[in-house]
């Protein structure tokens, strides 16, 4: 198991999907995780530190946990099957001296870490698991920027916050 | 302070974006909340029982309160200011007969009360507020209608599910 930090969003020119890429301490392999739009931007926002005027889910799940006294201890994304990444959430109640672990997909399970600062690990079996990772940086750099490109031409109205428009 | 229950989604023409429409018990008061599509897609979801491989954003929301021994004694659509609806989610811990209360975005506490079982309460203020409730049914069928058209045309890629290509 090693840990890995998050080093951006991305998008795959060919499918459009945004990936989140993780890379090793020193930036030797690279691992991109195809994410939804809404993590993608959940990351991001969190990445960028962006302050919004209204918590975003995320943003309540960490609530919910600091609330209830417990902590992210870490996370883990610790297994791929046919395509699909796995990982677990860790929690523990300091009070109480309880652990817990959760089933979550990787994208809500970066977006929490990276808001509770708690590390974000992966398994040997999934960063030898054939064609996951990769050490071409260049290509992820391009990628990258074209999706601050695509997030640099959204509306407010996109992303349901205060506007010219109502909303929650 | 009434009890409404989640009508279904719509989407307002004009300004092409989601909504939830609440209701009370003889579906008098319609209570139309702008959202965004993300929450829209996760309240659509839970509303038809559809069944995912992965939890989403508001299932892991849901695991890690049960985890912790809470539960979700209600959720309250508080206040509107500026255009904006603000939510509270109220969390009981048996064990300990605390109650906590704590910030959200109506779309996300209404996401997580329908996973919850629990009730959803609507302040008189926000019922009050001019121009908030509307009692014209059959636009809001119509509106629901596009919406269902609308999710009809998503692929499965759109919503990060294990399909043509890999996902979270």
């Amino acid at each position: 198991m090693i840990e890995m930090k998050v080093r951006g969003i991305a998008v795959n020119p060919d499918l459009k999907n945004p990936m989140v890429i993780l890379t090793d301490e020193e930036e030797k392999r690279c691992l991109p995780i195809w994410i939804g739009v809404a993590e993608a931007t959940a990351i991001f926002v969190q990445l960028n530190d962006q302050a919004l005027p209204r918590p975003m889910t995320h943003d309540l799940l960490k609530n919910v946990i600091e609330t209830l006294g417990a902590k992210v201890t870490r996370i883990v994304v610790n297994d791929i099957s046919q395509n699909t990444f796995f990982a677990k959430v860790f929690l523990e109640a300091p009070e109480t001296g309880e652990k817990h672990e959760i089933d979550a997909r990787p994208s809500d399970a970066i977006a929490l870490a990276l808001r509770t600062r708690a590390p974000i690990f992966v398994t040997e079996k999934v960063i030898i698991a054939p064609g996951v990772t990769i050490v071409d940086k260049e290509k992820y750099k391009e990628e990258m920027s074209q999706f601050k490109k695509f997030l640099e031409n959204l509306s407010p109205t996109d992303f349901n916050f205060p506007g010219k428009t109502s909303h929650d | 302070m009434i009890e409404m229950k989640v009508r279904g989604i719509a989407v307002d023409p004009s300004l092409k974006i989601p909504m939830v429409i609440l209701t009370d018990e003889e579906e008098k008061r319609y209570l139309p909340i702008p959202i965004g599509v993300a929450e829209a897609t996760a309240i659509f979801i839970q509303l038809n029982e559809q069944v995912l491989p992965r939890p989403m954003t508001h299932d892991l929301l849901k695991d890690v309160i049960q985890v912790l021994g809470a539960k979700v004694g209600k959720v309250l659509i508080n206040d509107i200011n500026q255009n904006t609806f603000f939510a509270r989610v109220f969390l009981d811990l048996p064990e300990s007969t605390e109650k906590y209360e704590i910030d959200a975005r109506p779309s996300d506490a209404i996401a997580l009360a329908l996973r919850t079982g629990s009730p959803i309460f609507v302040a008189e203020k926000v019922i009050v507020a001019p121009g908030v409730t509307i009692a014209d049914r059959e636009k809001y069928k119509e509106e629901m209608s596009e919406f269902k058209k609308f999710l009809e045309h998503l692929s499965p890629t759109d919503f990060n599910f294990p399909g043509s290509s890999k996902d979270t």
